[in-house]
């Protein structure tokens, strides 16, 4: 049986911001729209009774809730005491941990007391320098939302702040970046490439260079924020350089929707009680996350029959033939599956950051092995690998050819005939 | 592009990082500990 360990609860469909690049809103589908404003304590009940028996009979002991939205503070604490109490009661045989993804604007030391005494986690998503957030992250009178929630990244600092999630934006110069989240005091963060794929690229890309093939945007960033990062004693922790190092060194316990081989046994679960694949997925087309599962009729492992989960959950052995040719593979795994998709071949395409990705991970195993003793490097037989190597080797007749009932499903989500 | 994939390349680099005083390997033993 498929194992989903993580639960992401959309326990409000509407938001304070309207951010740019928002998947939810703001990237092509509206279907929030026919969703109740907020979940209900009987949509949580009904959702513990179905983890009950679904953790049971697929022999899952710990299960991640992540509180999220829309805007998760615009419910109530009581609502959140009420779930946690929920939970605990109908699962006794389930130890959960709990995460907040918040936009931070209403987070304040209420908040963070109430959180930390309910050993809830909690992350803020911050979009860098007040030039470059209030761009993107605006209230709904188009008010910058910057000033709010560095004020809750600061004050979190001595308040049980987890971490920080940053859309990945190149218009930021990556000292500027990496000066800002040094003021801030943030001490964890991670770095998400911006939604989009090939029929709507995000706009970090030159359309005129994209054939280039030496044209990385978003690597030649990434990049120069490491040898700032790397040089710093007391450097942050950034989990995209940690988990791609990690990787790299032979860590087969990393890995999630966007790094790694592993499957992806996360879950949507919709303000109205829908059980669905995560909505980032919104992003390729209308209503692609949709489907008549809810935890009010049916169960978790219904979702199982939905061909958009069963690909999200094996995105990462599902992937082009290019990808199972590529000698980044084992590091990447294909990518984030929504990055892939095209309206032309639907699934069947390497990611948009495919170069990005090949030119990151060939510098830092480079830098590794730079690092590591000659005789050491001798020893482990592994050889430094260019980005140029890795483009080369893309160009060979593939070795591995893909299985005909793969390619057919990952086609089969194309938009155009 | 994978450094480590079998136990006795592991093993190697562990030894390696355990051993060395460089300070450019620091990120990478706090990673790879």
């Amino acid at each position: 049986m498929k194992k989903i360990s993580s639960f992401v609860l959309k326990i409000a469909s509407r938001c304070n911001l309207n951010c740019s690049y928002c998947y939810m809103y703001n990237l092509g589908d509206k279907t929030y729209m026919n969703q109740p404003k907020f979940m209900s304590i009987d949509t949580i009940s009904a959702l513990a009774e179905r983890l009950r028996s679904y953790c049971s009979a697929a022999d899952i002991r710990f299960v991640q809730i992540v509180f999220h939205g829309g805007e998760p503070l615009l419910l109530s604490k009581e609502f959140f005491r009420e779930s946690i109490e929920i939970f605990t009661s109908t699962c006794p045989d389930i130890e959960f941990s709990y995460t907040i993804q918040t936009n931070g604007v209403q987070l304040d030391s209420d908040w963070y007391h109430f959180f930390n005494e309910y050993q809830v986690k909690i992350g803020i998503s911050f979009d860098g320098p007040r030039e470059q957030h209030d761009r993107y992250r605006v209230f709904h009178n188009g008010k910058g939302s910057y000033e709010d929630v560095a004020k809750a990244v600061r004050l979190g600092k001595d308040n049980g702040l987890t971490g920080i999630l940053m859309v990945l934006n190149v218009d930021i110069p990556p000292a500027a970046f990496y000066q800002e989240i040094k003021q801030l005091g943030v001490r964890n963060l991670n770095l998400l490439f911006p939604d989009g794929h090939h029929s709507k690229l995000p706009g970090g890309f030159d359309i005129e260079r994209l054939s280039e093939e030496g044209y990385t945007p978003y690597a030649d960033w990434l990049i120069a924020l490491f040898v700032l990062w790397k040089q710093d004693k007391s450097r942050p922790t950034i989990r995209l350089f940690e988990n791609l190092i990690a990787l790299l060194m032979g860590n087969e316990h990393i890995g999630n929707q966007a790094i790694g081989r592993k499957t992806n046994g996360v879950a949507v679960i919709e303000t109205n009680g829908g059980i669905e694949v995560v909505d980032s997925l919104r992003a390729c087309y209308e209503g692609i996350t949709r489907n008549n599962f809810n935890v009010h009729t049916g169960k978790i492992e219904d979702l199982f029959g939905d061909d958009v989960f069963e690909l999200f959950y094996n995105s990462h052995e599902m992937v082009c033939e290019q990808c199972l040719n590529c000698p980044v593979y084992d590091i990447c795994g294909g990518g984030f599956l929504g990055n892939r998709f095209s309206e032309a071949n639907g699934f069947d395409n390497p990611t948009i950051y495919c170069k990005d990705i090949i030119r990151l991970v060939s510098f830092l195993q480079n830098d590794i092995l730079e690092s590591l003793p000659a005789a050491t490097v001798e020893q482990i037989g592994v050889e430094k690998m260019s980005y140029e190597e890795v483009m080369e080797e893309l160009k060979r007749p593939a070795n591995t050819r893909i299985d005909k009932s793969v390619k057919q499903k990952l086609i089969s989500f194309k938009q155009v005939s | 592009t994978k450094i480590a994939s079998q136990p006795e390349q592991k093993s190697i680099i562990d030894e390696a990082l355990k051993s060395s005083q460089n300070e450019q390997l620091d990120l990478y033993k706090a990673i790879f500990g």
